[in-house]
């Protein structure tokens, strides 16, 4: 007989009403490779939460990778949880069904440990839907025993206060390892029949996982300082560090992904080449949260290519990583993938550097005839390049455009940001030079050419050298916006823009404090989902939530930072000493680039001599020497570095 | 050589549209590791034809697609691996060589079976409705689509209706002839839209259809 807990909806209830839903497939599971295991015989059961619609979240590979993970431990289930899209909301609520899992239809709230990925600021009113469509209480304190527990890994993970009322315990850094013992700890718990809160101080026992309700928040001019609580014989950590994975080589890899039967946003299968990017771009979140850079061995990759194309079908196979042009054997990986073609697949690779070499790839990979080349320069003008360590001259951009045309493409696509700090008009209008410049090459070399200049709104992310600024206000943003608009006009010439208010709203969440936790659930019970889709959020709810709740929103996204501030993620280190981040963001105002630690010499940012790793380099090539130039090296008197071997403790990471 | 199969569009993926059932189709041939024929030109795609497209919600017990093949490689090896590769739901119920010489699939086709499962009507309010619409010369239904809304007569192509049963409590199912015309077909969901107008009130989106056959000339 079934376990009556792990009953949702009969799927001859459902077949009756989903035909009134958009895209029915989203919430009918039956993947092939998908894992179904009987939910009643195991110790643990995972409920791998995603907080958007099923085609994004079937194509996030940080899921597929857990999804694989926890399901070979034979004493877990996982399941898939996606957010339903808002029809499916309105009719789970009117027929008074649970969220329920892809594979078994299981409830969400039968579930031991809801795990959500957060990948975006702009999902976070979706996971407060989804845990109340799973009927499991929002706030972390009105959760009892009989509850899930609720955990949250993923980028955002690492300046979560905004979602510390909602999320039991954050998972930090790589996942591989730490989600295993993650339910390692609570399959000895559930046997043990402890308390919750005996869970939770387990959990905070573990490196790399972080218990909001375990600190105390102190607001007072110098910032919002998270101190820890103390309990008879334990105290949590004053600092909780990313877990970070050795080596990539030798870590778990999904090479029997699971297929959806509606294509997701990225139909191919996926091969992480390396993690990690040490390129040093200064907005840029993920290069200072991956590090170090850990590449596969070609070897290993090119046994996952096959794999992955034999077990899926797929005709296409992306060497997926943040800048893949910087693969130590790119060239070599792709010749001899095209070469041998296991399974008659394409080659795709989707983050390319603006260079001749990155030009050269992508015609080797032969897309010149079926889609365009995207490039991003990030910022039009040399000097904004310079502030953002997006090392790439004009000369190579234009190079690069020259190469494109020259391999057949006729489309260009160019990614800019806008309101970087320091940006004048000028550095503006200068997006729409270089645009016009490029139009001219391919002009000259005979094309007709399209320049498609897309531009969003930059926003500062913790634990960035620009965590220290501010964002510009939507109403300047929307100003630059028309400057570019009117400066782009003229035939082969496009104009994308995001909407500067969904920019804002995000930078209020991105360096929000663990306050904002009653506006974001303000905002989820006037209704707002999906705020990061443009069709679907609702700013003046979200106004309104900021008014009902006493939240200054520009106090988080356009006030500029002291550097003495603490910040509410303080207390979460990446690896990247702070000293670091505020050095680099020194050199930004004076356009001084820092190299790549790649190129051999370190540049001091911490990760490798604070977590004692490496950068390991695939083929046996050495990585940077620890030993950094005595001029780039953190200063040691700095109150807020942290050295190898200290002791990590608050009071000095926060220069207290 | 070509070949052409005969599968099922079962009950547990009735919600994929026919673009979705074609790709589920051509991963599974590629699992399976079929010799596929691939079209020319710069983006080769294999020849591939999957027929009489189903609209989402409805289940086919007997579909057909038709694929071109390099070499002549043994139709039993080729069906084995290919049942094993079809995802859940999916079924290969034969698979037959065919001649080039075959008739354009679409020409050949002259109606589709359905059966239709409804729930929340009586017995007598269907037949009332049903015997509304035979009897009527033309019965119109506005097909609505993102950019236009199309006015179609869906009474010629109702072939016939079979007798309502009874198949529980407030729940009818019948059979219903639908005729293919060139290509040109309607849903039977419109149809039973279309009873509204003959008093039987009914969400055709609660409906539960299946195709049980596809009728040749």
């Amino acid at each position: 007989m079934q376990d009556v807990r792990f009953v949702g909806p009969s799927w001859d209830d459902l077949k009756r009403q989903l035909g009134k839903v958009e895209k029915p497939a989203r919430y009918i599971g039956g993947e092939v490779g998908a894992v179904r295991k009987d939910l009643a015989s195991v110790d643990v059961t995972f409920a791998l939460a995603f907080p958007d619609v099923y085609e994004v979240g079937v194509s996030h590979l940080g899921s597929l990778i857990l999804y694989s993970v926890l399901n070979s431990l034979d004493f877990v289930a996982c399941e898939r949880v996606y957010m339903p899209w808002t029809d499916m909301e309105e009719l789970l609520r009117d027929k008074g069904w649970p969220l329920f899992s892809i594979e078994s239809r299981a409830p969400l709230g039968s579930f031991d440990i809801i795990g959500f990925s957060l990948q975006y600021e702009l999902t976070y009113t979706n996971i407060l839907a989804m845990l109340d469509l799973g009927g499991i209480p929002l706030r972390s304190e009105d959760r009892g025993d009989g509850h899930p527990l609720v955990i949250a890994g993923g980028p955002c993970a690492m300046a979560p206060e905004p979602l510390a009322d909602f999320v039991d315990a954050f998972a930090l850094g790589d996942g591989e390892e730490l989600a295993v013992d993650i339910v390692r700890v609570y399959r000895e718990w559930k046997k043990e029949r402890g308390s919750r809160v005996e869970l939770l101080k387990r959990l905070a026992g573990l490196d790399g996982v972080y218990v909001p309700s375990l600190y105390d928040v102190v607001y007072d001019e110098a910032g919002a300082r998270a101190v820890p609580r103390d309990f008879e014989g334990f105290r949590p950590p004053h600092v909780v560090r990313r877990r970070v994975l050795r080596s990539l080589d030798d870590a778990p890899y999904p090479d029997k992904p699971f297929i959806p039967l509606i294509p997701p946003i990225h139909d191919r299968g996926m091969v992480e080449i390396f993690r990690g990017c040490t390129q040093g771009c200064r907005f840029c979140q993920a290069g200072m949260l991956y590090r170090p850079v850990r590449e596969r061995e070609p070897e290993t990759v090119d046994r996952l290519v096959r794999d992955i194309l034999k077990h899926s079908g797929y005709d296409e196979v992306s060497l997926v990583s943040l800048s893949s042009a910087d693969y130590g054997f790119i060239k070599e990986t792709v010749s001899r993938l095209l070469r041998e073609n296991p399974c008659g697949a394409r080659v795709s690779l989707p983050s390319l550097r603006v260079d001749s070499f990155s030009v050269g790839l992508a015609e080797m990979l032969g897309s010149s005839a079926t889609s365009g080349l995207t490039l991003a320069p990030e910022a039009g003008s040399q000097r904004m390049r310079d502030a953002i360590n997006k090392r790439v001259t004009e000369e190579e951009v234009l190079e690069a455009a020259a190469s494109a045309f020259s391999a057949g493409y006729s489309h260009i696509k160019l990614y800019f940001m806008i309101g970087l700090p320091g940006e004048t008009d000028e550095d503006v209008l200068d997006i729409a030079r270089l645009a016009s410049r490029i139009r001219e090459i391919g002009r000259k070399k005979g094309k007709r050419p399209t320049v498609v200049v897309s531009v969003s709104g930059f926003v500062p992310k913790p634990h960035t050298p620009f965590q220290w600024e501010p964002a510009v206000i939507p109403d300047e943003l929307r100003r630059r916006q028309r400057l570019l608009r009117s400066a782009l006009r003229g035939p082969g010439l496009e104009f994308r823009y995001h909407d500067a208010g969904l920019s804002a709203l995000e930078a209020v969440f991105a360096r929000g404090d663990r306050r904002l936790g009653a506006a974001l659930e303000a905002a989820f019970r006037k209704g707002c989902r999906f705020d990061a889709w443009p069709d679907k959020v609702r700013l003046e709810a979200w106004s309104e939530a900021f008014r009902e709740t006493g939240i200054d929103p520009a106090f988080y996204a356009h006030r500029e930072r002291a550097r003495e501030e603490v910040f509410p993620w303080d207390h979460l280190s990446s690896g990247v000493r702070k000293a670091f981040l505020w050095k680099e963001r020194e050199k930004s105002r004076e356009t001084l680039t820092t190299w790549d630690c790649r190129e051999g010499r370190c540049t001091g940012c911490g990760i490798c001599a604070d977590f004692n790793v490496s950068v390991r380099l695939a083929g046996g090539r050495r990585g940077p020497s620890l030993e950094a130039p005595p001029e780039e090296r953190a200063p040691e008197t700095d109150a807020q570095t942290i050295e190898a071997g200290d002791e990590i403790s608050h009071e000095k990471w926060s220069g207290r | 050589m070509k070949v052409r199969a005969v599968y099922e569009k079962g009950d547990k993926v009735r919600f994929l549209g026919h673009l979705d059932v074609s790709r589920c189709i051509r991963l599974a041939l590629r699992r399976a590791k079929w010799p596929l024929e691939m079209s020319q030109g710069f983006s080769p795609k294999p020849r591939i034809s999957v027929y009489a497209p189903l609209p989402v919600g409805v289940a086919g017990m007997r579909e057909y697609f038709d694929a071109s093949l390099r070499g002549r490689p043994d139709v039993g090896a080729l069906a084995r691996a290919l049942a094993s590769s079809l995802p859940e739901g999916f079924a290969l119920h034969e698979l037959y060589p065919i001649g080039d010489g075959e008739a354009p699939f679409e020409e050949i086709v002259r109606a589709s079976l359905y059966s239709v499962d409804v729930e929340g009507v009586k017995i007598e309010a269907v037949r009332h409705a049903l015997n509304g619409f035979l009897k009527a010369r033309q019965v119109f239904f506005d097909v609505v689509r993102p950019k236009e809304v199309k006015r179609v007569d869906l009474r010629p192509f109702v072939l016939g209706v079979g007798e309502p049963e009874e198949a529980g409590v407030d729940r009818v199912v019948l059979d219903m002839a639908i005729a293919h015309d060139k290509g040109r077909t309607v849903r039977p969901q419109w149809v039973l839209s279309s009873l509204g107008e003959f008093d039987l009130d009914v969400d055709p989106r609660e409906a539960i259809i299946d195709r049980r056959k596809i009728i040749f000339e």
